[in-house]
């Protein structure tokens, strides 16, 4: 088989096991991001400005350990083009670590400002706070420098795409939303980057009125344009193994009221639009989002594929029974058991979750950091679900 | 005569408005009842706690709640700054996020939920390596300490951190850990004396060791 047919047979893998179809065996998607770098016995400060140690980082992991697919080529968390800007930034990084600071872009008096001209606000408000007095020294040789770098980081996405498409027949994931971008809600942006996780919990009391109208606001101009694209769409595409990925964070500091206010309304109307042309979406959901199931009930098997991380796989197929279930290996088991261990666990996992389809292997956090997984296990539990037939 | 149980009820429905409305008017005669209004804050949050533990609240409810019991001090500060020393002598005890992780959301809602409990908690910040702690543990003679974070290397800055402090012969110092890669398991690996899974277990087990 070429990597073009394995591609292919990849795709139909996770097709087939998101819409509870019978498969051979279950896919697995290695939801591994920097660990791959300390894997491959580089330091993150080596690697998060040097593509040529990024793409050995990858090349090294896909040689080792045969997933089916990854969530991360290679391309998350590289700073050459912020780097080239100029410091200081939300990111931090060091030999072992990458993370970001709480930051907030607005206030709640000025959430409005962005929505209304985001470049204008970009420019006159979030970039001269966010440099301070650096920021007027901004010139044009700069400027140049930092789109130099930013080309060159396209090109590399390009690059790494081909690599792991045509030499290791990796599948991509799901295509952008038919806006050309990336589907982000409004009260994910608000925690994320707008208003920060604090400056959201107490708006969500202080301001809530507020806060709906930016949310009607933002709907309109980010949800409903993918909305009337999804509508013109002709369906499910072979090319990917889901037609959307949508990231769900905020719901974790949500009460239900909240949930049903600011969040359920714009998540509704997309995914029945997904469901509409029976396209599947898969949701990653980072916390908990078992209080949410009711929400989802209504849902067709095919239309959701929930990867979570701390909800316990075996509880979550009761209650969200219409959703394929994306994860089950935890960090802790990877890193604290033994390669059996893991084994053991992962075969449970696929014998009572995805004998009749809807189960797709995966870890339940994105692996970053050394202590996320102990490399013998991850490999036991590769070669286990690359041998073993449903 | 104030509604002290009333108070102690809004602070736990988190009715902000309420509680700034009872706070100023025990203010009016110059804050002669601050500290019992202030104890009556401190079972409010005490009932946050507990109903984050049994899901009625949520996290972005913590934050709220802590942000509001900072206010509710900041309103009686003078008053309760007049009282001092006659409620006896505050726990003192160190928070941190440990070496490697900056995370700070967690740690600062379990630090309003410890002051609310009448700790006085030496903040330390993020990213703390063991020898400040160490440093500060004798500094300060200290008895509590409380570790943070959010990485799964976390484990390894905590465990440096109870490694040092037993290695500076601080034997006697009781450690908690606490935050997302925390369980039951970390205690071993950490050489901790408690973890805790949610804020209210980390003021429970603190003021049980306080108590002793």
């Amino acid at each position: 088989m070429n990597k073009k047919e394995l591609q292919k047979e990849r795709i139909a893998l996770f097709r087939d096991a998101a819409n509870f179809k019978h498969v051979d065996r279950i896919p697995h998607l290695g939801c591994v991001v920097t660990w791959k770098i300390l894997d491959a016995g580089y330091t993150l400060s080596e690697a998060m400005t040097n593509f040529d140690v990024l793409e050995k980082s990858v090349r090294y992991f896909l040689d080792k350990y045969p997933v089916d697919a990854m969530l991360d080529i290679g391309i998350r968390n590289q700073f050459n083009v912020t780097e080239a800007f100029g410091t200081p930034g939300y990111y931090y990084y060091n030999d072992e670590v990458v993370g970001i600071h709480d930051h907030a872009y607005c206030t709640v008096d000025t959430l409005m400002d962005f929505l209304n001209d985001p470049d204008r606000y970009t420019w006159e408000k979030i970039l001269p706070e966010k440099y301070g007095e650096d920021w007027k020294k901004k010139d044009l040789a700069t400027w140049k420098k930092t789109f130099s770098e930013y080309m060159k980081y396209t090109k590399f996405v390009l690059k790494m795409a081909s690599v792991t498409g045509k030499e290791y027949g990796l599948p991509s994931m799901a295509p952008n939303n038919p806006m050309k971008g990336s589907i982000q809600f409004a009260i994910e942006e608000l925690e994320a980057n707008l208003l920060g996780i604090k400056g959201l919990s107490l708006a969500l009391r202080r301001n809530a009125d507020q806060l709906e109208t930016f949310v009607r606001g933002w709907d309109e101009q980010h949800i409903d344009p993918i909305i009337e694209e999804i509508k013109k769409s002709n369906g499910p595409s072979e090319k990917y193994c889901f037609d959307a990925s949508i990231m769900m964070l905020a719901h974790n500091l949500l009460r239900p009221e909240q949930f049903e206010r600011f969040y359920w309304p714009s998540l509704k109307k997309l995914l029945d639009a997904y469901a509409d042309k029976k396209m599947n979406v898969r949701i990653f959901a980072e916390g908990s989002i078992l209080r949410y199931a009711d929400y989802f009930k209504d849902y067709p098997k095919g239309v959701l594929t929930f990867h979570i991380e701390k909800d316990d796989p075996f509880e979550f197929r009761q209650a969200f029974p219409n959703a394929c279930i994306m994860g089950g290996m935890t960090t802790d088991m990877l890193y604290m058991s033994s390669p059996e261990e893991c084994v053991d666990y992962t075969k449970k996992l696929c014998d009572e979750l995805g004998k009749d389809g809807g189960f797709i292997f995966s870890e339940n956090k994105m692996l970053s950091y050394k202590n996320d997984a102990k490399s013998e296990n991850l490999l036991a539990v590769c070669e286990f679900l690359n041998s073993y037939k449903m | 005569m104030f509604d002290f149980e009333e108070l102690k009820n809004v602070m736990a429905d988190l009715d902000e408005d309420r509680m700034k409305e009872i706070l100023d008017d025990v203010m009016q005669d110059g804050g002669s009842e601050a500290k019992k209004a202030l104890e009556a804050c401190q079972q409010g949050m005490d009932i946050v706690g507990k109903r984050f533990e049994s899901g009625e609240y949520f996290v972005g409810d913590l934050i709220y709640a802590g942000e509001i019991m900072t206010d509710a001090v900041e309103i009686m500060k003078e008053a309760l700054a007049g009282e001092a020393g006659e409620g006896g002598e505050k726990t003192k005890m160190i928070l941190c996020t440990v070496k490697d992780d900056l995370h700070d959301i967690g740690k600062n809602i379990v630090k309003a939920m410890l002051e609310a409990n009448g700790f006085e908690v030496l903040d330390l910040g993020i990213d703390v390596p063991a020898e400040k702690v160490v440093e500060t543990v004798k500094a300060e003679n200290i008895k509590i300490v409380a570790l943070s974070g959010v990485l799964t290397l976390a484990l390894n800055s905590m465990k440096d951190t109870v490694d040092a402090l037993k290695a500076a012969g601080l034997t006697d110092v009781k450690v908690i850990v606490g935050g997302a890669p925390v369980s039951e398991n970390s205690i071993a690996i950490t050489g901790a004396d408690e973890w805790a899974y949610s804020p209210q277990k980390t003021v429970d087990t603190c003021k049980a060791w306080a108590n002793k």
